[in-house]
């Protein structure tokens, strides 16, 4: 077995460099954090480390964060388990076998070092032995004396407190949603736990009994309203946390621009889970936010990939008209990244008003720009007038793609004729079927608490959020951890098809968007019951 | 602890306990948690008339990745696993390193478990990340699952995924199904076995 320079630890050991303290400053344990997430010291020099006795790791693999996770808790996966590593587990004995005594500051080292457990045996090979100065094992000590030792808030001995937030300016469907399927979802559970309560209480099976006793609480909601301008939400947030803090933020709709509250959750480190917000500021490298998807930017990426492979020569002209807002800037972006990729450079931009687009203005539009493909990100009532009497049916360009995230063709009244034969109308959700219930396992719930008048997507996305919640806590029992709520949902919202408003969802560690895809379909698909699948697309 | 018996432990190491076990109700659960490292097994395998996608974005058509005079080493993992992919994808490189003078040079592949988050641009980058040359492959989910049903390496959710390496030397019938973590040194050990 290899072993780094251990002479230098045990030097630095005798010298009672390394001593236990109690109450290390702050500074040491935020140098600990950082080696602990990122194997990087803070003079950016990064730790050597060995796996399997004999393979070097890069810092981004040895990093304890990777297997012991955020938390601290540990992970078991590929065959591969790490252990709960948080200041309560690590410097008490184990009550459960593998019995073993209590670390200290020495035996931790030599843990770390050199692989050997607080019992004396050999830690399993899938541990890295790592090489760490004096400063290192001071720090990381100082971290790890922190890690997971204080509880989590929103958490009371018979409460959890949760909260939504909903912004006065989304639209009312969502709003109207949110609130109602949140309240009446809290309501529901709050009477269940009750009963379960009493069934454990009175169980023969007393461990079981015991852990779900004590991992029940009442769920207690609070909407935080967002009023004016979103420079004036984060102020908002923070106050409604200091009156009251939350274990977790559920669901909500903040219209198109979440980022305001998506900092907040990063700030906070508040979980943030499955917001409605249309274009979130989501992205995988932030830990707190979880996201239904991308929105207007996944929608604008399956566009650009669909011209892309849609056997049209790379240099056509592709205009896209579209509105002064942010979401559908940053859609354009993402749109251009993905035609470069496959060297479609010919494709440019023109904001119009929020004004319903007349036939006129269309035709006048087709006319100078003449473009071979028209993509069109605009409220359906302005994209119909397209099709209007005065515009030439030959001027129509050949493709003309739209997008979910700006039209809402199914709320619309659509005429059959060219205009919805030329369209390719970008969709994420499960396709609505002739004589079908378009999501089954929400709506059957909606219907069911007589809230089958709320928006259909809506309505679902909130429901799931809630069973998101529920979910995470059942895995979770009494470890009221924040961050053990995210990773337990990395694994569990991966594969098995939970929510029916996406075709398809994934999650993983570190991932925190959970559907990747939207259809291509033709617009008189959607009218009609739908016979073919139409083209999925993952770019 | 004293100072003296700590560097006593470190340079010396300690021998571990061996005493009876105590009345554990959990005694089978455990062993099956620790069952040894690796599994290693000889399996023929029909490689699947598939099309997957390289990190270039590359068609890459199975049945010429493998052919059967290609020696190959086929590993499966994902981008955003922190727990044994890293492992799995250092191990390689060591294992290519300790290999590099060997008459037969084994061509490698990764094949990713998560197509829905491992686009061919996402691969390029975990590669790049290792400094890692060779092929990795993902493509549309069906297609991906469906590959690794015939190599075996299907387990439902990412969640269940294994650490599994499948080596075939040119023109083999049977390749060596290695299951588990395990040292490069060992891998290589294994490989020139298969080559004879």
């Amino acid at each position: 077995m290899p072993r780094f320079s251990l002479v230098l630890v045990a030097v630095s050991l005798t010298l009672g460099v390394i001593t236990p303290c109690v109450g290390e400053p702050a500074a040491l344990a935020d140098e600990g954090r950082q080696i602990y997430r990122t194997a990087i010291r803070s003079d950016g020099s990064s730790l050597r480390a060995l796996v399997q006795n004999d393979v070097p790791l890069p810092p981004s693999a040895a990093a304890c964060v990777n297997c012991h996770r955020r938390s601290g808790y540990g992970i078991s996966e590929g065959g591969s388990r790490s252990r709960n590593l948080t200041a309560p587990a690590l410097f008490e004995p184990t009550t459960k076998p593998p019995i073993r005594p209590a670390y200290d500051d020495q035996t931790l080292i030599r843990a770390i070092v050199a692989g050997i457990a607080a019992d004396g045996s050999e830690l399993h090979a899938n541990m890295p032995r790592y090489e760490l100065s004096a400063r290192d094992a001071e720090a990381l000590t100082a971290y790890l004396r922190t890690l997971g030792a204080n509880p989590a808030p929103g958490v009371s001995a018979s409460e959890l407190t949760i909260a939504t937030v909903i912004a006065k300016g989304a639209p009312a469907a969502e709003r109207d949603a949110v609130e109602t399927v949140l309240q009446r979802f809290v309501e529901l559970k709050n009477a269940q736990i009750r009963q379960e309560s009493e069934r454990a209480a009175a169980s023969d099976r007393q461990y079981y009994g015991r852990s779900w006793q004590r991992a029940f609480r009442n769920w207690s909601l609070q909407v935080w309203t967002l009023t004016g301008p979103t420079s004036t939400w984060r102020e908002q947030l923070e106050s409604y946390q200091t009156a009251r803090r939350p274990f977790a933020i559920v669901s909500g709709t903040a219209g198109p621009d979440w980022s305001q509250v998506h900092d907040f959750c990063e700030a906070n480190e508040v979980p943030c889970l499955l917001p409605l917000s249309r274009s979130p500021k989501s992205n995988d490298a932030d830990f707190y936010s979880l996201y239904y998807s991308t929105g207007a930017l996944l929608e604008a990426r399956v566009t650009a990939n669909h011209i892309a492979h849609a056997g049209i020569p790379s240099d056509v002209k592709i205009l896209v008209v579209h509105e002064d807002n942010d979401a559908s800037r940053a859609a354009l972006g993402a749109f251009q990244d993905e035609l470069e990729k496959h060297e479609f450079r010919n494709a440019s931009a023109i904001q119009v008003s929020g004004r319903k687009l007349s036939s006129r203005k269309w035709r006048a539009l087709v006319r100078s720009e003449q473009p071979d493909v028209l993509v069109a990100w605009l409220p359906v009532s302005s994209i119909s007038t397209l099709g209007g009497r005065s515009i030439d049916e030959l001027s129509i360009p050949q493709h003309v793609y739209t997008a979910n995230a700006f039209s809402d063709w199914l709320a619309a009244d659509v005429q059959q004729g060219v205009l919805s034969k030329r369209i390719r109308h970008v969709y994420p959700y499960s396709l609505p079927r002739e004589g079908l219930v378009q999501f089954p396992r929400e709506q059957v719930w909606l219907k069911h608490q007589g809230l089958a008048d709320l928006d259909p997507v809506s309505a679902s996305k909130a429901l799931y959020a809630c069973r998101v919640l529920g979910m995470g806590l059942a895995d979770i029992q009494s470890t009221f951890s924040r961050e053990y709520l995210l990773e337990s949902l990395e694994h569990a919202l991966d594969g098995t098809q939970l929510t029916s408003v996406f075709p398809r969802t994934s999650l993983g560690p570190n991932q925190r968007i959970l559907s990747r895809g939207a259809y291509v379909v033709g617009l008189a698909q959607i009218q009609d019951g739908v016979f073919a699948i139409p083209e999925w697309i993952q770019p | 602890m004293s100072s003296v018996s700590v560097i006593a432990l470190l340079c010396f190491g300690s021998a571990s306990a061996s005493e009876p076990p105590a009345a554990d109700p959990h005694a089978a659960h455990r062993k099956m948690m620790s069952a040894p490292d690796t599994k290693i097994e000889h399996v023929a395998y029909d490689v699947p008339d598939i099309s997957l996608f390289d990190s270039s974005g590359r068609a890459a058509h199975l049945r010429d990745v493998f052919a059967t005079d290609r020696p190959v080493i086929v590993n499966f993992i994902f981008s955003t696993c922190t727990t044994i992919c890293p492992v799995l994808t250092s191990t390689t490189l060591q294992l290519q390193q300790q290999l590099t003078d060997d008459a037969v040079q084994p061509n490698y592949v990764s094949i990713s478990i998560d197509p829905d988050y491992d686009s061919s641009d996402v691969l390029r980058e975990y590669a790049r990340r290792y400094g890692a040359d060779w092929t990795f492959l993902t493509g549309p989910p069906d297609d991906v699952m469906n590959t690794l049903r015939a190599f075996d390496a299907y387990r439902g959710n990412k969640v269940n995924h294994f650490a599994l390496t499948l080596m075939r030397s040119g023109n083999a019938e049977q390749w060596t199904r290695v299951e588990g973590l395990t040292s490069a040194q060992k891998l290589a050990r294994i490989w020139r076995d298969t080559s004879l």
